[in-house]
C-alpha cells in the first residue's frame, strides 16, 4: 500500500468534494425555495468563471476586487434576473416546460459565452495562492486546495445555521413544499425564490471560478467546465435535494470515488480509464436514485393542462396521406444535402414522436432518446447487415433485412425498461435526472468505446436502409418518402393509443397519480409501460435515422449531440409534444436551422453557431408562455384569427383543488410560524432533528 | 366479518400526533358516518385505510383480510375505493373518460362503455358527459369522483366530505343516493360536516377529534354526548383545536 498516494489522491478527492459541495449546495437552495430545478445551474458557474477572467486577467483587478464584483454583484444580479423573468412565471407549470426553461437557459448561456470568449483563444485563471504550499510527510498540498475545503466547511456551517436558526431560512425549507403554508405565515415565497436564486448563482460562480482555476484541470473551456458543475447534481441526488449536509455526504463520496478510480487504474484497462473513468459521477447518481426512499404518491397539482382536441383516425389517416404526398414532392425538387438533411429531420421527427405518450400524455421526462435511437442503429446495423467487422460481430441475416428494424424496436424497449426501473417508482424529475446520467454513460461507455459505430472511421458506423424488396430505397428520394409513410403510421398509431384506454390512463396517471392507485391501477407499472414504449419507437426512429447516410458516429447519440438527447427532448416540447405536428417541426427545426445559420455565416464570413445556440436558448424560454409548444399557440390563434375572437388565455384552466383546500385550517393570515406548524413544515419535509429547535 | 375494520391505527407527523390509537368498524350494507372539527385526524385515517398514508402503528382488514402492508392498488383491487376531500380528478379528460379509466382498470369482464353510461345516470351527470372536468363545477367534481370510485364496483367506499360544494337540493338527492348504494350492500363511510346530513343517513357515528375517537353510537346518541358537544359546538375545546396558529 502507498500510503503517500492515497493521502495525495484523497486531498485532491476532498478538494474537489469541496468543489461540487459548494455547486451541489447552491442547487439545492434554489430547488428547495422555488421547487424548480435548474439545469443551468452548472452554465452559470461556467459564465462566472468567464466573468471572472474577464476581470481579473482581461482588465486586471486585483483579486480581491474581482471576487467582489463576480460573487458580490454579477453572480447574485444574475440569479436574480433568472428567477424574475423566467423561474417565477413557471410556478404553475408541469416539469417538462420548467426543464426545458432551464435547459434551454443553459444552452443559451454556453452560446452568449461563446460569443463574449470565443474559444479560439486560449484562456486561463491563476491559482489562488500560486505556488504556496504546506506538506503532510511528503504529501504537498497547495493553498488553493486548503482553501477550497476551508471554504466548504464554512459554508456548511453557514448553511446551517441559515436553515436553523433564522426565520428566514426556515421559512426558505417550507416554500418547496407548502408554499402556502408559508404565505400564510407572513413569509413571502416570492422575494425568498429571488434571494435563493441570488445566492444559488453565487455558489455556482464559485464553484466554477474555484474549477477553473484550480488543480483539476479543467481550465476555463464551456462545455467541460458546465459538464463538472453538472455532476454536482449526483451529489444533490444523495441529499435528495433538500438535505445539506447529506449533499456534502453526496459530494465526498463523488469527489472520492473519482479520485480513486483515476489514480488506482492508469495502468490496468485502457477502456475503463477513459471511458468509465470521466462518468463516475452519473454512475454515482444511479446509486444515489437506489437509495431513495418511494415517496408518497403524488396528488394532483395546480397545474395548467392544455387542453388539445384529439384528431379522429379519419382525420389523421387523411393528414398522414397528405405529409406523405408532401414528402414526394419533396423529394422530387430538392436533391443533395439539402435532402439528407430533410430526412434526417423527419427521422428525428420520428424519434421526437416517441415522446408524444411519454411526455406529452404521461408527463414523464426522458433525456435519453438520442440513446435509445443509437442502440436502435446499433440494432440495425448488427441484425439487417452481411457481415459487419467490429464489435459483437453481426446476425448476418441480410443486408438490409426489415427485421432489423423489429431488433431496433425491441431492443431499445427492453433497454429502456431496464433503466427506467431504479427511478420509474419516484418523482418525474428523479426520472428526469437518470435518464440525463444515462445518456451521459451510454455515450462514454458504449457508444464512444470505439466497438460499436468505431471510433469516426468508416465502415464500423455502417447502418443499412431496410429492404422490402418490392421497391427499392436506395436513392434518397425514395427514402426520405419512405420516412414520411413511417412518419405517419407512427402518428396514425399514437393518436389511437391516445383515443384508448391506454391513453386515457397516461394522462389521468399524469393528472393524479394517487387517484390511479386508488382505482386500482399501478402507476409504477403503467410508467414502465409507456417508458419502454416510448424507447422502442425511439430505436425504431434511430435504426431510420441511421439509413439517411447509411453510416452513424458516435457523437450523434451523445446528450450534447448533435443532434443530442437534449436538443431532441427540448424541441419536441417547444414544438408541441402533446401533438403529432410538433415532433414534425421540432424536428426540422432541429436539422435545418443549423444548416440556415451555416449558409449565413459563410454568407458574412462569421461562425454564427454560438448565436444559434442563443437562439435554441431563446426558443425553448419562450415556452415559459406558451407551455402548449408551438402547435398549440399557432393553432389557437388561427382558429380565433378564422372565428373573429381574440385568443383568450383561459384557454388554460387551472386544473387542481382551490388553494383553501391546502391550507392548514385556523391559521390567521400573517401570524408568526407556531410551534405546532412548525413540526408539521418539519414533517413535511422530512426533518426530525430540526423540530427540536423549533420549540426552543 | 365487517367490510371494514381498523384496529389501534397511530400516525404521527413529525412530532404532531394525527391520530392516536383510533378503532373503528363499518359494516357492509350501512353508511357510517366519520365527523370531527377541522384537523382532526379524518383525512389521515383515510389515507391510512387506503395505503397512501403509512401508519405508525395498528391494522387495517378489509372483509376480515390484514392489508396493512398492502399496496393501494392492491387494496382498491380488494373492493376499497374512496373519494379525496382536495379533489383528485383526471382534469384533462372528460367526465366520461374519468370513468371509463376507473371502469378499464377492472378485471369484472363487464363493458367499460356501458359501466360509464350507467354511472353517468346514476349520479345525475349525463349533461357534463363530454365536458373536461376541470371546467366543471367543483360540487359536480366532487361526483365525478364518486362515480369514478362506483366504476370500480367496490365494497367498501370512502367519502371525504363528498357534499360540500352542492346546493340544499342536490344534497337531498346525494343522501338518497347514499342510502341507496347502502341498500345495494356497500359499506361507506362517510365524512362530512354537514352533521344534518350525516345524522339523516348514518346508522352509526364515530366522532374524531385531535386524532381520538371520543365518542361513537347510533345518531341519537351522539346528538346527545356532551362530549361531542364540547368538541363540535364551538365551546373552549373547540375554539383551541381549530387555532393552532394562535398558539405561540
Ligand atoms: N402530510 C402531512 N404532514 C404534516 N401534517 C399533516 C399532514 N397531513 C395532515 N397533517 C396534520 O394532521 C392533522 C390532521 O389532519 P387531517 O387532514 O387528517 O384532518 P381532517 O380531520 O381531515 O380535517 P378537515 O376537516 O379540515 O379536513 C392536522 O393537524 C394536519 O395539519
Ligand atoms: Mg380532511
Amino acid at each position: 500500500m502507498d500510503w503517500n498516494k492515497l493521502l495525495e489522491l484523497t486531498i485532491y478527492g476532498v478538494a474537489l468534494a469541496s468543489i461540487y459541495a459548494i455547486a451541489a449546495s447552491g442547487l439545492v437552495v434554489t430547488y428547495t425555495t422555488s421547487g424548480i430545478f435548474n439545469f443551468a445551474h452548472g452554465a452559470i458557474g461556467m459564465l462566472m468563471a468567464f466573468t471572472y477572467w474577464q476581470v481579473r486577467v482581461q482588465w486586471g483587478l486585483p483579486t480581491w476586487l474581482s471576487l467582489l464584483i463576480v460573487l458580490g454583484f454579477v453572480a447574485p444580479f444574475t440569479g436574480a434576473v433568472i428567477e424574475r423573468t423566467l423561474i417565477r412565471n413557471l410556478r404553475a407549470a408541469p416539469l417538462a416546460v420548467t426543464l426545458v426553461v432551464t435547459a434551454a437557459l443553459m444552452v443559451g448561456l454556453m452560446g452568449v459565452a461563446t460569443v463574449l470568449w470565443p474559444p479560439d483563444q486560449s484562456r486561463s485563471l491563476p491559482a489562488f495562492f500560486t505556488g504556496k504550499t504546506v506538506s503532510i510527510g511528503s504529501t504537498i498540498v497547495t493553498y488553493q486546495q486548503l482553501l477550497t475545503i476551508g471554504l466548504a466547511v464554512l459554508l456548511a456551517i453557514l448553511l446551517k445555521a441559515l436553515f436553523t436558526w433564522t426565520r428566514t431560512g426556515i421559512a426558505m425549507r417550507a416554500v418547496v413544499d407548502s408554499r402556502d403554508l408559508v404565505a400564510l405565515n407572513g413569509g413571502r415565497p416570492v422575494m425568498l425564490s429571488t434571494l435563493s436564486w441570488a445566492l444559488g448563482a453565487m455558489l455556482a460562480g464559485l464553484a466554477g471560478i474555484l474549477l477553473a482555476s484550480g488543480p483539476i484541470g479543467i481550465g476555463l473551456v464551456i462545455e467541460a467546465l458546465t459538464l463538472v458543475v453538472i455532476n454536482a447534481y449526483a451529489a444533490a441526488l444523495f441529499g435528495r435535494l433538500r438535505s445539506i449536509p447529506l449533499t456534502f455526504v453526496g459530494a465526498l463520496i463523488i469527489g472520492l470515488a473519482q479520485q480513486y478510480t483515476v489514480g488506482y487504474s492508469i495502468t490496468k484497462n485502457a477502456f475503463f480509464n477513459t471511458q468509465i473513468v470521466p462518468v463516475v459521477p452519473y454512475l454515482l447518481l444511479f446509486v444515489a436514485l437506489l437509495l431513495m426512499p418511494e415517496g408518497r404518491l403524488r396528488g394532483a397539482q395546480l397545474v395548467h393542462a392544455i387542453k388539445i382536441r384529439v384528431p379522429s383516425l379519419r382525420t389523421s389517416v387523411i393528414w398522414s396521406g397528405v405529409l406523405v404526398l408532401g414528402g414526394w414532392v419533396v423529394a422530387e425538387l430538392v436533391t443533395g444535402t439539402n435532402l439528407t438533411t430533410i430526412s434526417k429531420g423527419l427521422a428525428i421527427g420520428i424519434i421526437m414522436l416517441s415522446l408524444v405518450p411519454l411526455t406529452g400524455y404521461a408527463g414523464q421526462i426522458s433525456l435519453c432518446q438520442m440513446t435509445f435511437a443509437g442502440i436502435g442503429a446499433f440494432a440495425m446495423s448488427r441484425v439487417a447487415s452481411s457481415g459487419t467487422t467490429v464489435g459483437f460481430g453481426s446476425l448476418g441475416i441480410g443486408n438490409g433485412s426489415p427485421l432489423g428494424l423489429l431488433a431496433a424496436f425491441v431492443l431499445a424497449a427492453a433497454v429502456g425498461a431496464l433503466i427506467a426501473l431504479p427511478a420509474i417508482r419516484l418523482q418525474g424529475l428523479y426520472l428526469a435526472l437518470a435518464t440525463m446520467a444515462f445518456a451521459v454513460i451510454m455515450s462514454s461507455a458504449f457508444f464512444e468505446g470505439g466497438a460499436i459505430f468505431g471510433t469516426g472511421s468508416t465502415d464500423a458506423g455502417a447502418v443499412q436502409r431496410p429492404d422490402f424488396g418490392m421497391f427499392s430505397l436506395s436513392s434518397n428520394g425514395a427514402y426520405l418518402v419512405f420516412l414520411s409513410v413511417v412518419f405517419g403510421l407512427v402518428a396514425i398509431g399514437v393518436l389511437a393509443l391516445r383515443r384508448g384506454p391506454f391513453g386515457r390512463r397516461l394522462l389521468a396517471l399524469r393528472d393524479s397519480p394517487a387517484a390511479v392507485a386508488t382505482l386500482g391501477g399501478s402507476p409504477t407499472r403503467t410508467k414502465l409501460l409507456v417508458f419502454s414504449l416510448s424507447a422502442g419507437l425511439a430505436g425504431l426512429g434511430g435504426a431510420l435515422y441511421g439509413g439517411v447516410d447509411r453510416n452513424v458516429t458516435p457523437g450523434q447519440f451523445s446528450f450534447f449531440g448533435p443532434p443530442g438527447s437534449l436538443a431532441v427532448f427540448v424541441l419536441a416540447v417547444v414544438g408541441g409534444v402533446a401533438t403529432v405536428t410538433g415532433p414534425l417541426i421540432g424536428g426540422q427545426l432541429l436539422l435545418l436551422v443549423p444548416v440556415f445559420f451555416t449558409w449565413l455565416g459563410t454568407k458574412l464570413k462569421t461562425d454564427l453557431t454560438p448565436y444559434a445556440q442563443v437562439l435554441f436558448g431563446l426558443a425553448g424560454i419562450g415556452l415559459g408562455r406558451n407551455p402548449g409548444g408551438a402547435v398549440v399557440e399557432i393553432s389557437t390563434r388561427f382558429r380565433a384569427l378564422v372565428s373573429g375572437r381574440m385568443p383568450r388565455e383561459t384557454e388554460m384552466e387551472a386544473n387542481g383543488p382551490p388553494i383553501e383546500a391546502l391550507l392548514v385550517p385556523g391559521s390567521p393570515l400573517g401570524a408568526p410560524i407556531a410551534e405546532s406548524q412548525l413540526l408539521e413544515l418539519d414533517a413535511l419535509l422530512d426533518l426530525e432533528e430540526v423540530s427540536g429547535l423549533g420549540r426552543a | 366479518m365487517a367490510a371494514l375494520e381498523v384496529d389501534d391505527v397511530a400516525v404521527t407527523f413529525g412530532g404532531l400526533a394525527a391520530l392516536t390509537s383510533v378503532d373503528l368498524v363499518a359494516e357492509a350494507g350501512a353508511v357510517t358516518g366519520l365527523i370531527g372539527p377541522n384537523g382532526a385526524g379524518k383525512t389521515t385515517l383515510f389515507n391510512v385505510i387506503c395505503g397512501l398514508q403509512r401508519a405508525r402503528r395498528g391494522r387495517v382488514q378489509l372483509d376480515g383480510r390484514d392489508v396493512t402492508g398492502a399496496r393501494t392498488f392492491n387494496r382498491a383491487r380488494l373492493g376499497l375505493a374512496r373519494t379525496f376531500q382536495r379533489l383528485e380528478v383526471f382534469g384533462s379528460l372528460t367526465t366520461r373518460e374519468n370513468l371509463l379509466v376507473a371502469a378499464e382498470m377492472q378485471r369484472n369482464g363487464r363493458d367499460p362503455h356501458a359501466v360509464a353510461q350507467e354511472i353517468l345516470e346514476e349520479v345525475g351527470l349525463t349533461e357534463y358527459a363530454d365536458a373536461h372536468v376541470d371546467s366543471i363545477p367543483t360540487g359536480l367534481a366532487r361526483l365525478v369522483e364518486l362515480g369514478r370510485a362506483l366504476a370500480t364496483d367496490p365494497k367498501v367506499l370512502l367519502l371525504d366530505e363528498p357534499s360540500s360544494g352542492l346546493d340544499e337540493s342536490e344534497t337531498t338527492a346525494f343522501g338518497e343516493l347514499l342510502l341507496r348504494l347502502a341498500e345495494r350492500g356497500l359499506a361507506v363511510l362517510l365524512v362530512e360536516h354537514d352533521v344534518e346530513l350525516v345524522m339523516r343517513v348514518c346508522s352509526q357515528i364515530y366522532v374524531l377529534d385531535f386524532g381520538e375517537i371520543i365518542a361513537s353510537g347510533p345518531p341519537d346518541s351522539i346528538r346527545r354526548s356532551s362530549a361531542v358537544q364540547a368538541a363540535y359546538l364551538g365551546t373552549p375545546v373547540a375554539a383551541h383545536a381549530s387555532g393552532n396558529g394562535s398558539a405561540s
